[in-house]
């Protein structure tokens, strides 16, 4: 080898040394999401970006992860709590994913994942999604959300729910229902009864839930 | 006028003589002479600034030279060009188009507040972004915002550090922090 080449070798390797070398700082350094950096302590956004990135890996919507932190963050939530939420929020959203299948939008991953943190049944979504396969089911998995957090028991919601969405009522009906029983829960109701009137009303007007 | 005696005279009278030529031949050679188009003159070149170079640079060439160095750099250093850096995959990161924002109105009753916002995934929770605006002295408070296509999650912030979930919306599941949560779905039936 020539001197010249050894030279002209050198010079090409140091050029691509200064080119490269703040590319990958990057990712040795495993990038932080800026937005976690700035409302989270060093050590909790790097555990949540973890978790974002791991939610990546497996194909899942890296967005609500970062959001559940900062919702965190706004409440005042200490770093560990965060981070479990938002592994919760991950795993959820995997249940979620696996239960409505492949041709799921984000909006309704997002929904499905509301209803299993709820405590609905991976089953329940999947039956949402056989019934109707063509429609959006984020207005029935909302409103299994709600009627859960109510304490409508588990079983009773999700039939309610999963029959009326079977049955063809539409979304603008199931949100009624939702209010009817959210009024009577109001009005002093147990939530468990409010939920047997409502089937009960909606069966009487030709929409069976069982 | 009479011709010259002196051979040179004739000589350079002869050359200035009009050469013969058809007038069909001549009407062709104006007219390619005016299908030319002009020389390029180098009168909007930039000279270098390094003296006894000789050499120019065309406007196109240096904004050409501008925007390479500008874009090398911004290659290495991984700054000025496109959003920073975002591993986003949903609406909130991305720049959503105007024509899928829907005005969502928000509404609550809450005559001993003295201050009351919105805070939701769709402004990042950020507590004193949308504030609200007290409508009537029974304390009612509302605002507007534009909202994208999909179901969002937010609370009622009151006075600062009150997160309450909105009365009249759907229920979020627990949020992990102890603090309700409520849904909006926005955009047409199926909303996504």
């Amino acid at each position: 080898m020539t001197r010249r080449r050894v030279v002209g070798f050198l010079v090409v390797t140091g050029i691509s040394a200064l080119i490269l070398l703040p590319l990958g700082r990057d990712v040795s350094a495993g990038a932080v999401d800026p937005r976690l950096t700035a409302r989270l302590d060093k050590s909790t956004a790097r555990a949540v970006q973890s978790e974002v990135d791991r939610a990546r890996t497996e194909g899942l919507p890296t967005e609500p992860l970062v959001l559940k932190a900062l919702e965190g963050a706004a409440k005042g939530a200490s770093g560990r709590k965060i981070t479990t939420a938002v592994r919760r929020h991950a795993n959820a959203l995997g249940v979620a994913s696996r239960a409505l299948g492949p041709a799921t939008t984000e909006a309704e991953l997002v929904a499905g994942a509301g209803a299993i943190l709820a405590g609905a049944a991976a089953d329940s979504l999947r039956s949402l999604r056989t019934a109707r396969g063509d429609s959006s089911l984020v207005i029935p998995l909302v409103v299994i959300s709600d009627l859960l957090a109510r304490r409508v028991p588990a079983r009773e919601a999700e039939e309610i729910v999963v029959g009326a969405w079977r049955a063809g009522m539409s979304t603008t009906d199931l949100l009624r229902l939702r209010e009817g029983i959210h009024r009577d829960i109001q009005d002093g109701m147990e939530p468990s009864a409010a939920a047997l009137r409502a089937r009960a009303t909606t069966d009487r007007s030709g929409v069976r839930t069982k | 006028m009479s011709e010259s005696k002196d051979p040179w005279r004739r000589l350079s009278d002869a050359y200035r003589r009009e050469a013969p030529i058809s007038p069909e031949a001549k009407h062709r050679l104006l007219d390619q002479i005016s299908k030319t188009p002009p020389p390029r003159r180098g009168r909007w070149r930039i000279p270098l600034p390094w003296p006894g170079s000789g050499l120019r640079l065309a406007p196109a060439g240096a904004a050409g030279a501008v925007i390479g160095a500008f874009l090398l750099g911004a290659l290495v250093t991984r700054v000025a060009l496109g959003p920073r850096l975002d591993h986003t995959s949903g609406a909130a990161g991305k720049n959503t188009p105007a024509d899928s924002l829907v005005l969502v109105q928000f509404v609550l009753i809450a005559p001993g507040a003295r201050s009351v916002s919105v805070a939701g995934d769709f402004n990042r929770w950020e507590a004193g972004d949308l504030t609200m605006v007290r409508v009537s002295p029974e304390g009612l408070w509302t605002v507007t915002a534009a909202l994208a296509r999909g179901s969002h999650l937010y609370s009622f912030v009151i006075n600062g550090n009150q997160w309450v979930a909105d009365p009249t919306a759907p229920l979020g599941p627990d949020d992990g922090f102890g603090s309700p949560s409520s849904v909006v779905v926005v955009g047409g039936p199926g909303a996504t």
